[in-house]
């Protein structure tokens, strides 16, 4: 079920309140975070984000295409190496 | 393979004359429809073929036709083919363009901090492919987008990124 629109988008409040202060003193530097929940707002454009995988973090620019998206969809978590099967891809 | 780039690999053959469908990995299909020669790549054989005939299907397909397949049935052998292009085939990129095969082992410098380490391979990611840089034994993951990449050299083999003042910081832990 979607979010209620009367809500607003969620962000975590202390994710926050690094972007609201860096577009207050219009610096940019890299947020480390693991709220792979916060959903983007236009605010996070031209951010990059380092966003926790569970290993590593991997760094997001936010562009404006991604407005509405949560940063989680962009720092993958599973690493697909194939199926075990397609190892006799192309045999005959 | 050496010398060679991976383009993409046959989907399947197409119609009964050995035609081949190709699904191929670039962002400028239509760059290769002038392709001369193609080298398919399973885990058994490996072949050059002259190419006869080749159509672009968009967004990212290929009707290819080579001279050595005439029927179907040999055409159904290369099914899963990898299929490989020689490199003096690509064109040239420049300025912020490159291919992530020809600036692995490049140095990356940042504007302020110089010198960051060596590139040791990038990763696909839904936002934006990722720089993976070896900084005295830590990998150092840049983001692969204009706003990051300054300049490549390709004579000296360097690339200047203008990284935000912390990110080094991040990988300290």
């Amino acid at each position: 079920m979607a979010r209620s629109i009367k809500k607003g988008p969620f962000v975590d409040l202390s994710l926050m309140k690094k972007i609201n202060e860096m577009n207050n003193s219009k610096s940019k530097k890299a947020i480390k975070t693991w709220s792979r929940r916060s959903m983007i707002t236009p605010d996070f454009v031209g951010h990059t984000f380092n966003v926790h995988n569970g290993i590593k973090f991997i760094p997001v620019y936010v562009t404006d295409q991604m407005i509405g998206h949560k940063l989680g969809e962009f720092a993958p978590t599973r690493n697909f190496k194939g199926h075990a099967g397609s190892k006799d891809k192309g045999k005959k | 393979m050496e010398n060679h780039y991976l383009l993409g690999y046959v989907v399947r053959p197409h119609g009964i004359k050995g035609a081949l469908k190709l699904k191929v990995d670039t962002d400028f299909p239509e760059k290769y429809t002038k392709l001369k020669h193609i080298t398919l790549n399973t885990n058994t054989k490996t072949e050059t073929f002259d190419v006869q005939k080749l159509s672009y299907s968009p967004p990212d397909e290929m009707i290819v036709i080579v001279k050595q397949i005439t029927d179907r049935n040999t055409a159904e052998l290369w099914k899963g083919a990898e299929v490989w292009i020689s490199m003096d085939f690509l064109p040239k990129l420049s300025g912020k363009k490159f291919y992530f095969h020809e600036v692995i082992g490049f140095q990356v410098k940042d504007v302020q901090l110089g010198i960051i380490g060596e590139i040791v391979q990038f990763y696909e990611t839904a936002a934006h492919p990722i720089i993976a840089v070896n900084h005295n034994g830590t990998e150092v993951l840049i983001p692969a987008v204009d706003e990051f990449i300054t300049e490549i050299n390709r004579d000296e083999h360097y690339m200047i990124v203008s990284l935000p003042e912390n990110w080094l910081e991040i990988y300290k832990d």
